[in-house]
C-alpha cells in the first residue's frame, strides 16, 4: 500500500514505473500549483487548463528521467509545467504585460488558496524572504519565475532598459539565496508580502532594502 | 578542472554569471543558453554558482500560488492488455487523448437529457457526413510486449493527427537503453527514438512516421542489436 506521505520523488521514481496509485497521488498533489502556474503564465484560465494536463502528461512521460541529483522532484515537475504553459503561450501570444498583470493581480486577490500555501513551512519561508526584496527585485523575480517572462519581456513590461532588467534578476536571486541561507527575519502578512496588489510602474523602481538583504536594483 | 572561484577577468565568466539568474530561473533561451550551458559544464566555480541559483529558484518556483483547476487533471493511465491487442473504438466512454483516464466522479453536466440530445444529433451528423466506417476506427491500441513468451510491459499506440507510440517497461533484464523500431507489413522499418531503462523499468513515447493501419509491430532492440521485445500489431 502506497503512504500518502511518500516524497514526490519516491512518487516519481513509481510513477516512471507504471504504479498508477502513485500517478493519482502524484496528480492531485500537484495539480493546484500547476495549474496556479499555468494560470499565472497564460492568464487564460480555459488555456491554463489545457497547459497543466499537458504538464501532467509530459512528467508521467519523462518520469523515468528525473534525476534527484541535479534537484528537487517538486522544482523538476514545476519546471516542465511552466515550459509547456510557455510553449502554449507561444502558440498563440498575448501580450506578456497583460498577462502577467492578470496573473499577480489573482495571486494578490486570491487569499483562500495562498492561506492554504502559507501553511506550508516551506513555502511560508520562501515566500517570506521573497517579501523582504527591494520591490523591483521582487517583481522581476515573480514575473520570471512564475509568469514565465523573459528579461527582454519584463523589460518591456516594466518600462526598464534590459541591463536592468537582467540585473533585478540577478541581484534578486542572489539575495534571496543570501535571505534562505540567513537567519529568519521578520516576516510580513503573506498578501502584503507579496507586494503583488496594486502593482504600478512607480513600485517597479528599486525601493528601499529590508533589514538583512543586499541591495542594487 | 579549474578554480572554485569565478575567474572575475575570464570574459566567459562574466558572460555566463550575468545570465546565470535567467539560466536557473528557465527564462534564457536560444545561444545565450547554450554559451552559458557550455561554459558552466567546463567551469567549476560557475557549474557551482549555477546549482546553487537553481536551487533557490526551485524554492521560488515551488511557492506558486496555487489555484483549482477548472475541472481537476486526468490522471495518465498507462494502457495494459491481458490479451496480445485490444482496442477502444472512437467515442467509448473511456476514450481520451493518449490514454487518459478521466477522474471516476461523474460530471452532472453531461448526464442531462438536453446535453444528451446535442451528443445524439451531432453523432448523427458526423455519421452523415463520414460515414459509419470512420467511427469505427480505433483510436487506441495496446499489445504486450514479450520476448520467449514472457511479458516485459506494454506499447500503446494513439491515432490522430499523430500516432503516439508509448512504451511502458518493467522487468526487462540486462539492458540499459534501448532503441524503438517500428515494422510495417510491407517490410520496411523506422528507428523511432531511442531510451534508457532503470533497474529494468522505463516510460517513453515516441511517432511512428506511418499510419497506425500500417503497423505490423514495434520492436526493442538493445545497444549491441539484440532484440529484447516486441508486440504485434493487428488492426
Amino acid at each position: 500500500m502506497l503512504s500518502v506521505a511518500a516524497t514526490d520523488e519516491a512518487l516519481l521514481e513509481l510513477v516512471a514505473s507504471g504504479d498508477q496509485q502513485a500517478t493519482t497521488l502524484l496528480v492531485r498533489r500537484y495539480e493546484r500549483r500547476i495549474y496556479g502556474l499555468a494560470l499565472s503564465v497564460l492568464g487564460d484560465p480555459h488555456r491554463a487548463q489545457e497547459a497543466a494536463q499537458e504538464a501532467i502528461e509530459r512528467v508521467y512521460r519523462r518520469a523515468a528521467s528525473f534525476d534527484p541529483e541535479r534537484g528537487t522532484a517538486g522544482g523538476w515537475i514545476l519546471a516542465i509545467a511552466r515550459n509547456a504553459a510557455i510553449d502554449e503561450r507561444r502558440r498563440s501570444p498575448v501580450a506578456p504585460a497583460a498577462v502577467a498583470i492578470d496573473a499577480l493581480e489573482l495571486a494578490s486577490r486570491a487569499p483562500g488558496p495562498l492561506d492554504q500555501a502559507i501553511t506550508n513551512e516551506a513555502v511560508a519561508s520562501i515566500r517570506s524572504k521573497l517579501a523582504g526584496l527591494p520591490d523591483g527585485q521582487r517583481r522581476a523575480l515573480v514575473l520570471a519565475a512564475w509568469g514565465g517572462l523573459t528579461a527582454a519581456e519584463i523589460a518591456k513590461r516594466e518600462e526598464i532598459p534590459l541591463g536592468t532588467a537582467k540585473t533585478r534578476l540577478r541581484s534578486g536571486l542572489a539575495n534571496l539565496r543570501g535571505a534562505l541561507n540567513a537567519p529568519a527575519p521578520e516576516a510580513r502578512a503573506p498578501a502584503a508580502a507579496l507586494g503583488l496588489a496594486g502593482a504600478t510602474a512607480g513600485a517597479a523602481a528599486a525601493g528601499a532594502v529590508a533589514p538583512g538583504i543586499g541591495g542594487g536594483a | 578542472m579549474q578554480s572554485e572561484t569565478s575567474d572575475t577577468n575570464n570574459p566567459e565568466c562574466l558572460a555566463a554569471a550575468a545570465v546565470s539568474a535567467e539560466l536557473a530561473l528557465g527564462v534564457l533561451d536560444g545561444a545565450e543558453r547554450e554559451a552559458a550551458l557550455l561554459h558552466i559544464h567546463a567551469c567549476d566555480a560557475c557549474a557551482h554558482e549555477a546549482a546553487t541559483f537553481r536551487r533557490v529558484a526551485d524554492s521560488l518556483l515551488e511557492a506558486v500560488p496555487e489555484a483549482t483547476p477548472l475541472v481537476p487533471l486526468l490522471v495518465p493511465a498507462p494502457s495494459r492488455a491481458d490479451a496480445p491487442v485490444t482496442t477502444a473504438p472512437a467515442g467509448g466512454a473511456r476514450s481520451t487523448r493518449r490514454g487518459w483516464r478521466r477522474p471516476a466522479w461523474p460530471r452532472p453536466a453531461l448526464l442531462t437529457p438536453v446535453f444528451a440530445t446535442g451528443v445524439a444529433a451531432v453523432a448523427a451528423i458526423a455519421i452523415l457526413l463520414s460515414g459509419p466506417a470512420r467511427l469505427q476506427s480505433p483510436t487506441r491500441a495496446s499489445a504486450s510486449l514479450t520476448l520467449a513468451g514472457q511479458s516485459f510491459g506494454d506499447v500503446s499506440l494513439t491515432t490522430g493527427k499523430h500516432v503516439s507510440v508509448a512504451i511502458s517497461l518493467r522487468d526487462l533484464p540486462d539492458v540499459r537503453s534501448v532503441r524503438c523500431i517500428v515494422w510495417q507489413h510491407s517490410g520496411r522499418g523506422a528507428t523511432i527514438g531511442s531510451f534508457t531503462v532503470s533497474n529494468g523499468r522505463a516510460s517513453w513515447s515516441g511517432q511512428s512516421p506511418w499510419p497506425v493501419s500500417t503497423l505490423r509491430s514495434v520492436e526493442l532492440v538493445s545497444a549491441s542489436g539484440r532484440k529484447v521485445a516486441a508486440a504485434h500489431i493487428h488492426f
